[in-house]
């Protein structure tokens, strides 16, 4: 049976060339192993800058030391 | 021969399965990924404009002293801003809600936990929110090319 698992072996080898080839570089397993942070998307970039823009205003007014 | 014939079929469908599972799922993450980045591109525009106007409203309150005048001054000016801050804070969270959902589907259909069809259907949920925040983005865009807040 070492013959059935070697042309196996060979065939997943192709598989997996021939799906990387079609993603552009990316496999299944590259995206998966990635953060789930790399997909999710809130809105706290929005909420940083308004934060970020009121403390320059505190400051600007002297109101933060 | 017959062996040899059993082995190419073997590989046949060994094929045909592997790109029946990689397929799909690498699709939908292909999918989660665009919308990622056009999320972000949208948080992006939104905030350099929020930042523009932010800074004008500054401007506007040079000639007062009163520390605490100045503050009520920025929020009030600010407020319309805030406001659509909140919006669009909500649906880009609305977005990266729907992508864990999808992100977890993908996941659990490559381990084999998950059917085709419930993975297309939680990625399919990620288009439509994408859309509507970049509609609310270019409508503040325009808004701001018109001639300031509306």
């Amino acid at each position: 049976m070492n013959w059935l698992l070697i042309a196996l072996e060979i065939a997943g080898k192709i598989t997996v060339a021939i799906i990387e080839a079609a993603s552009g570089g990316a496999t299944v397993d590259e995206l998966l192993a990635k953060p789930l942070s790399y997909f999710v998307t809130g809105g706290d970039a929005i909420r940083l800058a308004q934060a970020a823009e009121l403390e320059a205003t505190k400051r600007a007014a002297g109101a933060v030391p | 021969m017959s062996s040899l014939r059993r082995c190419v079929c073997s590989i046949i469908v060994w094929l045909v399965m592997a790109a029946g599972c990689g397929g799909p799922a690498l699709t939908a993450l292909k999918t989660i990924r665009a919308t990622k980045l056009g999320a972000d591109a949208a948080s992006d525009a939104f905030v350099t404009i929020y930042r523009a106007e932010a800074v004008k409203c500054r401007a506007k309150l040079d000639g007062i002293s009163d520390p605490d005048a100045r503050l009520a001054g920025y929020k009030g000016c600010m407020v319309d801003w805030d406001a659509r801050a909140a919006k669009v804070a909500a649906s880009l969270d609305a977005i990266g809600a729907a992508q864990k959902t999808a992100y977890d589907t993908v996941a659990a259909f490559a381990a084999g936990g998950a059917d085709n069809t419930l993975m297309q259907k939680a990625v399919a949920a990620i288009a439509p929110l994408l859309a509507d925040v970049m509609a609310l983005v270019n409508a503040i865009k325009s808004a701001v090319g018109a001639g300031g807040a509306p």
